[in-house]
Protein backbone atom coordinates (compact mmCIF):
# COMPACT_ATOMS: atom_id res chain seq x y z
CA UNK A 1 0.00 0.00 0.00
CA UNK A 2 2.41 2.66 -1.34
CA UNK A 3 -0.22 5.31 -1.17
CA UNK A 4 -0.71 5.22 2.26
CA UNK A 5 2.29 6.46 3.52
CA UNK A 6 2.35 9.11 1.17
CA UNK A 7 -0.87 9.64 2.35
CA UNK A 8 -0.10 10.22 6.10
CA UNK A 9 3.48 12.06 4.79
CA UNK A 10 1.19 14.58 3.47
CA UNK A 11 -1.09 14.69 6.26
CA UNK A 12 1.39 16.07 8.58
CA UNK A 13 3.69 18.11 6.05
CA UNK A 14 1.16 19.16 4.09
CA UNK A 15 -2.36 20.58 5.64
CA UNK A 16 -3.33 21.88 2.76
CA UNK A 17 -3.46 19.12 0.70
CA UNK A 18 -5.31 17.05 3.45
CA UNK A 19 -7.98 19.78 3.72
CA UNK A 20 -8.96 19.50 0.07
CA UNK A 21 -8.34 15.52 0.19
CA UNK A 22 -11.53 15.35 2.28
CA UNK A 23 -13.42 18.17 0.69
CA UNK A 24 -13.38 15.68 -2.42
CA UNK A 25 -14.44 12.91 -0.32
CA UNK A 26 -17.95 15.33 0.84
CA UNK A 27 -18.19 15.78 -2.37
CA UNK A 28 -18.21 12.34 -3.75
CA UNK A 29 -20.42 11.65 -1.02
CA UNK A 30 -22.88 14.31 -2.07
CA UNK A 31 -23.30 13.09 -5.73
CA UNK A 32 -23.57 9.01 -4.80
CA UNK A 33 -26.42 10.05 -2.18
CA UNK A 34 -27.95 12.69 -4.78
CA UNK A 35 -27.57 9.23 -7.45
CA UNK A 36 -29.36 7.24 -4.57
CA UNK A 37 -32.35 9.45 -4.01
CA UNK A 38 -33.05 9.58 -7.97
CA UNK A 39 -32.99 6.03 -8.23
CA UNK A 40 -35.05 5.82 -5.24
CA UNK A 41 -37.38 8.42 -6.64
CA UNK A 42 -37.44 6.59 -10.30
CA UNK A 43 -38.11 3.32 -8.29
CA UNK A 44 -41.00 4.91 -6.43
CA UNK A 45 -42.71 6.51 -9.38
CA UNK A 46 -42.35 4.05 -11.96
CA UNK A 47 -42.88 5.93 -14.91
CA UNK A 48 -44.34 3.93 -17.57
CA UNK A 49 -42.38 5.46 -20.52
CA UNK A 50 -39.52 3.94 -18.57
CA UNK A 51 -40.99 0.62 -16.87
CA UNK A 52 -43.18 -0.34 -19.77
CA UNK A 53 -40.60 -0.78 -22.48
CA UNK A 54 -38.41 -3.55 -23.69
CA UNK A 55 -34.82 -3.26 -24.32
CA UNK A 56 -32.38 -6.47 -24.39
CA UNK A 57 -34.17 -8.45 -22.47
CA UNK A 58 -35.62 -5.55 -19.50
CA UNK A 59 -37.16 -2.56 -19.03
CA UNK A 60 -35.14 1.02 -20.01
CA UNK A 61 -35.94 1.32 -16.31
CA UNK A 62 -33.63 -1.34 -15.00
CA UNK A 63 -30.78 -0.16 -17.58
CA UNK A 64 -31.30 2.93 -15.65
CA UNK A 65 -30.69 1.66 -12.33
CA UNK A 66 -28.04 -0.92 -13.38
CA UNK A 67 -26.06 2.01 -14.91
CA UNK A 68 -26.48 4.21 -12.33
CA UNK A 69 -25.60 1.28 -10.32
CA UNK A 70 -22.18 1.10 -11.87
CA UNK A 71 -21.54 4.94 -11.66
CA UNK A 72 -21.63 4.67 -7.62
CA UNK A 73 -19.55 1.37 -7.74
CA UNK A 74 -17.15 3.40 -9.80
CA UNK A 75 -17.22 6.46 -7.11
CA UNK A 76 -16.79 3.84 -4.23
CA UNK A 77 -13.76 2.45 -5.62
CA UNK A 78 -11.92 5.27 -6.76
CA UNK A 79 -12.08 7.63 -4.16
CA UNK A 80 -13.38 6.29 -1.03
CA UNK A 81 -11.27 2.54 -1.79
CA UNK A 82 -8.75 5.34 -3.14
CA UNK A 83 -8.16 3.34 -6.36
CA UNK A 84 -7.42 6.88 -8.30
CA UNK A 85 -4.43 7.08 -6.27
CA UNK A 86 -2.87 3.46 -7.14
CA UNK A 87 -0.13 2.69 -9.67
CA UNK A 88 -2.04 2.42 -13.16
CA UNK A 89 -0.99 -1.72 -13.50
CA UNK A 90 -2.19 -2.18 -10.29
CA UNK A 91 -5.37 -0.46 -10.86
CA UNK A 92 -5.82 -2.39 -14.18
CA UNK A 93 -5.11 -5.35 -12.93
CA UNK A 94 -8.15 -5.17 -10.25
CA UNK A 95 -10.34 -3.33 -12.38
CA UNK A 96 -10.36 -5.48 -15.81
CA UNK A 97 -10.22 -8.63 -14.10
CA UNK A 98 -13.11 -7.29 -11.76
CA UNK A 99 -15.13 -6.26 -15.92
CA UNK A 100 -14.26 -9.83 -16.63
CA UNK A 101 -15.60 -11.52 -14.07
CA UNK A 102 -18.77 -8.84 -14.06
CA UNK A 103 -19.30 -10.41 -17.84
CA UNK A 104 -18.29 -13.72 -16.90
CA UNK A 105 -21.30 -14.41 -14.21
CA UNK A 106 -23.90 -12.23 -15.95
CA UNK A 107 -23.35 -14.52 -19.32
CA UNK A 108 -23.71 -17.63 -17.31
CA UNK A 109 -26.81 -16.72 -14.77
CA UNK A 110 -28.63 -15.43 -17.89
CA UNK A 111 -27.78 -18.17 -20.01
CA UNK A 112 -28.20 -20.97 -17.93
CA UNK A 113 -31.13 -19.40 -15.84
CA UNK A 114 -32.59 -18.97 -19.20
CA UNK A 115 -32.01 -22.65 -20.17
CA UNK A 116 -33.29 -24.11 -16.23
CA UNK A 117 -36.12 -21.63 -17.35
CA UNK A 118 -37.17 -23.73 -19.84
CA UNK A 119 -36.79 -27.09 -18.47
CA UNK A 120 -38.46 -26.18 -15.71
CA UNK A 121 -41.06 -25.06 -17.73
CA UNK A 122 -44.18 -26.83 -15.50
CA UNK A 123 -42.92 -24.98 -12.48
CA UNK A 124 -42.09 -21.54 -13.86
CA UNK A 125 -44.50 -20.88 -16.25
CA UNK A 126 -48.29 -20.12 -16.10
CA UNK A 127 -50.83 -21.35 -18.34
CA UNK B 1 -25.56 7.11 13.88
CA UNK B 2 -26.60 7.02 10.07
CA UNK B 3 -25.56 3.20 9.55
CA UNK B 4 -27.83 2.56 13.09
CA UNK B 5 -30.37 3.91 10.81
CA UNK B 6 -29.60 1.63 7.90
CA UNK B 7 -29.45 -1.34 10.36
CA UNK B 8 -32.79 -0.83 12.10
CA UNK B 9 -34.79 -0.27 8.75
CA UNK B 10 -33.23 -3.47 7.75
CA UNK B 11 -34.35 -5.02 10.81
CA UNK B 12 -37.58 -3.75 10.18
CA UNK B 13 -37.66 -5.13 6.81
CA UNK B 14 -36.76 -8.16 8.12
CA UNK B 15 -39.77 -8.37 10.81
CA UNK B 16 -42.21 -7.48 8.11
CA UNK B 17 -40.93 -9.79 5.92
CA UNK B 18 -40.80 -12.71 8.24
CA UNK B 19 -44.35 -11.83 9.52
CA UNK B 20 -45.98 -11.00 6.61
CA UNK B 21 -48.62 -8.75 5.82
CA UNK B 22 -52.00 -10.27 3.63
CA UNK B 23 -51.50 -13.90 3.97
CA UNK B 24 -52.03 -16.02 0.53
CA UNK B 25 -52.30 -19.85 -0.45
CA UNK B 26 -49.69 -22.25 -1.95
CA UNK B 27 -50.39 -24.13 -5.12
CA UNK B 28 -49.75 -28.04 -5.12
CA UNK B 29 -46.78 -26.83 -7.97
CA UNK B 30 -45.17 -23.95 -5.36
CA UNK B 31 -47.01 -21.69 -7.40
CA UNK B 32 -48.40 -18.86 -4.90
CA UNK B 33 -52.40 -17.10 -5.24
CA UNK B 34 -53.41 -13.66 -3.27
CA UNK B 35 -56.91 -12.48 -2.99
CA UNK B 36 -57.58 -8.98 -4.01
CA UNK B 37 -60.79 -6.80 -3.33
CA UNK B 38 -62.63 -5.40 -6.36
CA UNK B 39 -60.38 -2.48 -6.84
CA UNK B 40 -57.68 -4.79 -7.65
CA UNK B 41 -56.11 -3.79 -3.82
CA UNK B 42 -54.45 -7.02 -1.76
CA UNK B 43 -56.68 -8.01 1.19
CA UNK B 44 -55.92 -10.09 4.52
CA UNK B 45 -57.01 -14.01 4.63
CA UNK B 46 -58.83 -13.13 8.14
CA UNK B 47 -61.48 -10.70 6.62
CA UNK B 48 -63.02 -12.40 4.28
CA UNK B 49 -62.23 -16.48 5.48
CA UNK B 50 -65.22 -18.11 7.15
CA UNK B 51 -65.45 -18.00 10.87
CA UNK B 52 -66.01 -22.06 11.12
CA UNK B 53 -64.75 -23.48 13.81
CA UNK B 54 -60.75 -25.09 13.60
CA UNK B 55 -60.04 -28.17 15.97
CA UNK B 56 -56.28 -27.23 14.86
CA UNK B 57 -53.90 -26.20 17.79
CA UNK B 58 -50.33 -25.46 17.94
CA UNK B 59 -48.74 -28.18 18.91
CA UNK B 60 -46.57 -27.66 21.60
CA UNK B 61 -43.74 -29.75 23.49
CA UNK B 62 -45.41 -30.50 26.41
CA UNK B 63 -48.44 -32.54 25.27
CA UNK B 64 -46.31 -34.61 22.36
CA UNK B 65 -44.94 -37.83 23.19
CA UNK B 66 -41.61 -37.15 21.56
CA UNK B 67 -41.12 -33.34 22.82
CA UNK B 68 -41.03 -31.71 19.53
CA UNK B 69 -42.81 -28.66 18.37
CA UNK B 70 -44.08 -27.16 15.53
CA UNK B 71 -44.07 -23.79 14.15
CA UNK B 72 -46.43 -20.99 13.98
CA UNK B 73 -50.01 -21.47 12.02
CA UNK B 74 -51.23 -19.62 9.78
CA UNK B 75 -53.87 -16.82 11.46
CA UNK B 76 -56.71 -18.87 9.18
CA UNK B 77 -57.00 -22.75 7.90
CA UNK B 78 -57.37 -23.75 4.15
CA UNK B 79 -60.83 -25.09 4.82
CA UNK B 80 -61.66 -21.52 6.22
CA UNK B 81 -60.22 -19.73 3.07
CA UNK B 82 -61.83 -21.57 0.27
CA UNK B 83 -65.67 -21.21 2.37
CA UNK B 84 -64.32 -17.93 2.90
CA UNK B 85 -63.81 -16.99 -0.86
CA UNK B 86 -66.84 -19.33 -1.94
CA UNK B 87 -68.74 -16.88 0.13
CA UNK B 88 -67.95 -13.85 -0.65
CA UNK B 89 -67.98 -13.06 -4.66
CA UNK B 90 -66.31 -9.69 -4.42
CA UNK B 91 -63.29 -11.37 -3.52
CA UNK B 92 -60.47 -12.42 -6.42
CA UNK B 93 -57.83 -14.00 -7.11
CA UNK B 94 -54.45 -12.93 -8.11
CA UNK B 95 -51.74 -15.03 -9.66
CA UNK B 96 -47.97 -14.39 -9.73
CA UNK B 97 -48.09 -14.26 -13.48
CA UNK B 98 -47.38 -10.76 -14.78
CA UNK B 99 -49.05 -8.71 -17.73
CA UNK B 100 -46.22 -7.88 -19.97
CA UNK B 101 -48.20 -5.22 -21.46
CA UNK B 102 -48.64 -3.31 -17.92
CA UNK B 103 -46.58 -5.01 -15.66
CA UNK B 104 -48.90 -6.41 -13.12
CA UNK B 105 -50.14 -9.54 -11.74
CA UNK B 106 -53.02 -11.13 -13.55
CA UNK B 107 -55.88 -11.12 -11.62
CA UNK B 108 -58.67 -14.04 -12.96
CA UNK B 109 -61.86 -14.57 -13.01
CA UNK B 110 -64.07 -16.29 -9.90
CA UNK B 111 -64.81 -19.69 -12.42
CA UNK B 112 -60.66 -19.74 -13.19
CA UNK B 113 -59.78 -18.97 -9.54
CA UNK B 114 -61.78 -21.96 -8.37
CA UNK B 115 -59.75 -24.51 -10.92
CA UNK B 116 -56.68 -22.80 -9.46
CA UNK B 117 -58.08 -23.19 -5.97
CA UNK B 118 -58.82 -27.36 -6.29
CA UNK B 119 -55.38 -27.50 -6.32
CA UNK B 120 -54.69 -25.62 -3.24
CA UNK B 121 -52.15 -26.75 -0.72
CA UNK B 122 -51.74 -24.56 2.28
CA UNK B 123 -52.36 -21.43 3.24
CA UNK B 124 -48.89 -19.32 4.32
CA UNK B 125 -48.65 -15.79 5.94
CA UNK B 126 -44.92 -14.25 5.86
CA UNK B 127 -41.87 -15.50 4.83
CA UNK B 128 -38.60 -17.97 5.80
CA UNK B 129 -36.41 -20.17 3.87
CA UNK B 130 -39.17 -22.39 2.94
CA UNK B 131 -42.32 -20.29 2.16
CA UNK B 132 -42.88 -16.94 0.68
CA UNK B 133 -46.20 -15.31 0.51
CA UNK B 134 -45.04 -12.60 -1.73
CA UNK B 135 -43.74 -14.99 -4.56
CA UNK B 136 -41.00 -17.53 -4.93
CA UNK B 137 -39.61 -19.27 -2.49
CA UNK B 138 -36.41 -18.96 -3.91
CA UNK B 139 -36.27 -15.01 -3.76
CA UNK B 140 -36.87 -15.11 -0.18
CA UNK B 141 -33.99 -17.90 0.01
CA UNK B 142 -31.66 -15.17 -1.86
CA UNK B 143 -32.92 -12.24 0.26
CA UNK B 144 -32.37 -13.62 3.39
CA UNK B 145 -28.76 -15.28 2.94
CA UNK B 146 -27.70 -12.12 1.08
CA UNK B 147 -29.19 -9.46 3.27
CA UNK B 148 -27.93 -11.27 6.39
CA UNK B 149 -24.17 -11.93 5.18
CA UNK B 150 -24.27 -8.35 4.11
CA UNK B 151 -26.05 -7.62 8.04
CA UNK B 152 -23.83 -9.25 9.62
CA UNK B 153 -20.61 -7.73 7.62
CA UNK B 154 -22.10 -4.20 8.25
CA UNK B 155 -22.53 -4.93 12.31
CA UNK B 156 -18.83 -6.47 12.19
CA UNK B 157 -17.56 -3.49 10.33
CA UNK B 158 -19.27 -0.89 12.99
CA UNK B 159 -17.77 -2.66 15.82
CA UNK B 160 -14.24 -2.63 13.73
CA UNK B 161 -14.85 1.58 13.27
CA UNK B 162 -15.52 2.11 16.98
CA UNK B 163 -12.07 -0.07 18.00
CA UNK B 164 -10.47 2.03 15.31
CA UNK B 165 -11.92 5.11 16.50
CA UNK B 166 -11.14 4.54 20.22
CA UNK B 167 -7.62 4.14 19.21
CA UNK B 168 -7.26 7.10 17.40
CA UNK B 169 -8.46 8.85 20.39
CA UNK B 170 -5.55 7.23 22.60
CA UNK B 171 -3.06 8.10 20.44
CA UNK B 172 -2.50 4.55 19.39
CA UNK B 173 -1.58 5.30 15.54
CA UNK B 174 0.41 8.53 16.33
CA UNK B 175 2.60 6.23 19.03
CA UNK B 176 2.97 3.86 16.04
CA UNK B 177 4.16 6.55 13.71
CA UNK B 178 1.34 5.09 10.43
CA UNK B 179 -2.23 4.64 10.04
CA UNK B 180 -1.89 1.74 7.78
CA UNK B 181 -4.82 -0.14 9.79
CA UNK B 182 -6.92 2.71 9.24
CA UNK B 183 -6.74 2.78 5.75
CA UNK B 184 -7.06 -1.32 6.10
CA UNK B 185 -10.27 -0.71 8.09
CA UNK B 186 -11.46 2.05 5.73
CA UNK B 187 -11.02 -0.68 2.68
CA UNK B 188 -13.22 -2.98 4.68
CA UNK B 189 -15.55 -1.24 5.34
CA UNK B 190 -15.94 0.68 1.58
CA UNK B 191 -15.78 -3.15 0.31
CA UNK B 192 -19.07 -3.82 2.27
CA UNK B 193 -20.26 0.00 0.94
CA UNK B 194 -19.78 -1.51 -2.50
CA UNK B 195 -21.42 -4.54 -1.98
CA UNK B 196 -24.32 -2.66 -0.64
CA UNK B 197 -24.57 -0.90 -3.86
CA UNK B 198 -25.23 -3.80 -5.63
CA UNK B 199 -27.88 -5.51 -3.33
CA UNK B 200 -29.98 -2.68 -2.93
CA UNK B 201 -30.19 -2.40 -7.12
CA UNK B 202 -30.87 -6.56 -7.63
CA UNK B 203 -33.23 -6.94 -4.08
CA UNK B 204 -35.07 -3.75 -4.18
CA UNK B 205 -34.69 -1.60 -7.59
CA UNK B 206 -34.86 -4.00 -10.11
Amino acid sequence: MSHSDTHSNSNSNNHHHAHSHSALIWRVFAFLSLVTVVEVILGILKPHALHLTNFLGTSLLNWIFLILTLVKAYGIAWYFMHLKDEKTWLRRAIVWTTVFLILYLSFFLLYEGGALGEIAHSLTKWQ
Amino acid sequence: MVVLIFLGSQAWEWKHFINGSYGAVVLNDGKIVQFVDEAGHQVTLESFSAKTPSERVRHTRSNGIWFKEEGALPPVTLDQVMKGFDANPNINLRLEKIDQTTKHKVIVSREEAKKYLANAKNVVKGANLRVNEYGKTLFADFFFFITGFHGFHVFSGILINIIIFINVILGTYQQRGHYEMVEKVGLYWHFVDLVWVFVFTFFYLI
